[in-house]
């Protein structure tokens, strides 16, 4: 009897404990991609978009570039806009046909990254157009890449309307080395 | 005497619950006021705020030689800057310690900028739109934050929003004060501009009984002041930096009549928060490079929008 509840006894405290354990998940946190509390976009939830169109982009391949060699250099350029729209997309396919690009365009078009609260985030992601023994296929491409916005001087609460060059002068002044002089 | 079993079994679990919940105040229902944060609703505010900031360059380092810095130093040693705008609010999560996830959502702003020469208008387009996620308990705990990273930082007007946002859901006493009675709450608050800064802000702050509005039925008022304490670093290795700040807040919260279980709606929070800090940047060994101080006043106002 005795044995029995202290097993139960031990079982009440590590049901709560493992709960509490748990509330520290990933999940939990308040950025997890696709939650309502992520209201940003980050590059690694635009790569998720695109991969999901990999299929799409290869129909593009498969159907206007006869080679891999013609499309080695392709990959797409766009701005995700805060109603998660891609806007000023541009396609650069290399030797491919221009339909290439209008194909590969197409695709973006039709993308949807969701609404966010930041900035329109600019992003470039190569396209990997692969022919060989084993057959045609696109390789989703594991980076994506986006133009960074950092956080400059953040214990340094400043006027809001000081301009770039003084925020520049101030991290020149205050925190960064001196570039090295060029050689005459 | 197995009866005797189940109850102690019982008792045991509900204390582990409790001990392990944190034993907070909000885990164990002791509080007997919290905030009304309603789901399924998007509810509108407004604040407004003046920041006054002095910004004087103590010891700089051989490198500003290059600089124009008698130029900066005039820019930025006076400036008042006041905004207003609405913020949109709602609750996004419920999380499994029954903290919630609420958005609020920046819209409408309009700011002005004064550095001596009269207010002239302050585009903030960037910041329009822009939101940050609080977790939060009911009594205004703050367990985690994320957004702030789009929002500050030196050329981003940011900093003008950040105690509208965190104004919202200041931290409630455990009971409301009534007559002579204090309520003194002490916690630290903190916010993180970006993945190697965390901001702490330590509040000593009593709560006394204030006068509510005549209009509003059933509302309970607080003043509350207190002192504040930062002590913060960079820890980004490219921009080692310490800022140590002492300050003070004053202000009065009007809190709406108890919807349920000692939940009341936010009717509005008027501060007054002043900041005596200083910014140090060091060198790789440790040793200081710059050095600047700063006051900050803050005034400001939130409240419902339909509210007085």
């Amino acid at each position: 009897m005795i044995r029995r509840a202290t097993g139960l006894i031990a079982a009440a405290v590590a049901v709560p404990a493992l709960a509490l354990a748990m509330g520290g998940a990933a999940t939990d946190a308040l950025n997890f991609p696709g939650s309502p509390t992520d209201r940003y976009l980050d590059s690694d939830e635009v790569r998720a978009v695109l991969h999901s169109a990999t299929e799409g982009f290869f129909e593009c391949f498969r159907t206007h570039a006869r080679t891999g060699v013609d499309a080695s250099d392709s990959g797409v350029t766009f701005t995700v806009q805060r109603d998660g729209s891609a806007t000023d997309i541009f396609a650069e396919v290399g030797s491919a046909p221009e339909a290439l690009a209008t194909c590969l365009s197409g695709v973006i078009t039709a993308l949807e990254f969701g609404e966010h609260d930041g900035n329109p985030l600019e992003v470039s992601y190569p396209l990997v157009y692969q022919v060989d023994r084993q057959g045609a296929r696109v390789l989703p491409y594991p980076v994506v890449f986006s133009k960074p916005d950092p956080v400059r001087l953040p214990l340094l609460p400043l006027p809001a309307n000081i301009g770039p060059g003084e925020v520049r002068m101030l991290e020149l002044i205050l925190v960064e080395d001196a570039p090295p002089e060029a050689d005459p | 005497m197995d009866r005797r079993l189940v109850a102690l079994v019982v008792c045991a679990a509900v204390a582990a619950s409790w001990a392990l919940a944190g034993g907070s105040a909000d885990a164990a229902g002791r509080r007997s006021v919290e905030y009304l944060l309603p789901q399924d609703t998007l509810e509108r505010f407004q604040f407004e705020a003046t920041h006054h900031l002095t910004t004087e360059l103590v010891r700089l380092p051989p490198e500003a030689d290059a600089y124009d810095v008698a130029g900066l130093q005039a820019d930025i040693a006076d400036v008042t800057t006041t905004i207003s705008g609405g913020m949109e609010r709602f609750v996004g999560r419920v999380f499994r310690d029954r903290s919630l996830g609420v958005v609020s959502r920046l819209v409408d702003l309009d700011a002005t900028v004064d550095r001596g020469a009269g207010p002239g208008p302050l585009d903030l387009s960037d910041l329009d739109g822009k939101s940050v996620s609080l977790r939060v308990h009911g009594s205004g705990e703050l367990l985690d934050s994320f957004g702030w990273s789009h929002l500050l930082g030196a050329g981003r007007p940011g900093d003008l929003v950040v105690e509208a946002l965190l104004m919202q859901v200041f931290r409630l006493p455990p009971h409301v004060a009534k007559g002579k009675d204090k309520q003194a709450t002490t916690y630290r608050l903190r916010f993180s501009p970006d993945p190697s800064v965390e901001r702490n802000w330590d509040h000593v702050v009593a709560f006394t009984a204030a006068d509510p509005p005549a209009d509003c039925k059933r509302c309970v008022a607080m003043d509350y002041a207190g002192s504040l304490q930062e002590a913060s670093r960079d820890k980004h290795p490219a921009r080692p930096m310490a800022l140590k700040a002492m300050g003070s807040i004053e202000g009065q919260m009007v809190l709406g009549p108890v919807v349920s279980a000692g939940r009341r709606p936010l009717i509005s929070n008027s501060w007054t928060i002043r900041w005596d800090r200083t910014i140090t940047s060091e060198r790789a060994g440790g040793a200081t490079r710059g050095e600047i101080k700063q006051t900050a006043t803050i005034t400001g106002r939130f409240f419902q929008e339909d509210g007085s």
